[in-house]
């Protein structure tokens, strides 16, 4: 750090300069949601493709796990907590290691309810540049 | 700060450069944030948890094996986990952990707050 002494309130002061590259890196992450959300979609059929391949389930987790933090940090909680949703169902079916492939069969509407919502949101972040 | 993730690592530079107007030096995994701290020995060290090869925990105890940087701070950040794993996390000795989602507005403010503490315990001792 350059200022030690740098107060709480010092580094609260953002500028309006700051801000507007924020809201602009915002929009910019936006336009990029839907894509990221097909992404993430792929990433867990894959793992859906193939029950009792852990290493593709560990992938989606990741995957999903990175995702929710990231969109969450750019301001888009809605979207995060769908991902969140998701992680939660994932983890689950990690742990119901002797019925994987009953497991995604129930999971499976959920699943796709929560991707058709996550895209619903996506594709509305993006339209509207952020959400406005 | 150490993060695989693109995205975050831009949004943090945003925050910890311009808002908090600190000198930053990024990394895209631990390995070469091992590296970067070991050139630079900054006052404060921000690692992701979850990076590939080298996560942030193995690039933790890397870091405290290296004299130079065995009094360095290290925040790990996380996206939002159950608070068994965060109770392990902060058992490493680390100075704090910080939460995905944040405010990138607010991370540099999240830093000094858990700093404050960390020197606030030192002094106690």
């Amino acid at each position: 750090m350059t200022d030690e002494k740098k107060s709480e309130a010092d580094v609260l002061a953002i500028d309006a300069e700051v801000e507007a590259v924020y809201q602009q890196m915002k929009r910019d992450y936006a336009s990029t949601l839907p894509g990221k959300i097909d992404e993430l979609e792929r990433k867990v059929m894959d793992a859906q493709s193939y029950p009792a391949d852990e290493k593709r389930l560990q992938t989606a987790l990741e995957e999903v796990h990175r995702a929710k933090g990231t969109m969450g940090s750019y301001g888009f909680p809605e979207i995060a907590e769908l991902i969140h949703s998701l992680e939660t169902l994932l983890q689950k079916e990690r742990a119901a290691s002797s019925m994987k492939a009953n497991f995604w069969k129930e999971a499976d509407q959920q699943i796709k309810r929560i991707f058709a919502r996550a895209k619903e949101k996506a594709a509305y972040f993006s339209d509207t540049a952020g959400g406005g | 700060m150490a993060d695989d993730d693109a995205d975050i690592r831009k949004i943090c530079h945003l925050s910890l450069s311009a808002v908090g107007k600190w000198q930053v030096f990024m990394a895209a995994n631990g390995t070469d944030a091992i590296e970067k701290a070991r050139e630079e020995v900054p006052d404060v060290i921000l690692l992701d948890v979850m990076m590939p090869g080298t996560d942030g925990v193995t690039a933790y105890h890397r870091m405290k094996e290296i004299p130079a940087l065995a009094n360095v701070p290290v925040i790990m950040i996380t996206a939002k986990v159950q608070q068994d794993e965060l109770d392990k996390y902060t058992s490493l000795g680390v100075a704090g952990v910080i939460m995905k989602p944040f405010d990138p507005m607010r991370l540099p403010a999240e830093v000094l707050r858990i700093l404050s503490g960390r020197f606030q315990t030192i002094e106690a001792e």
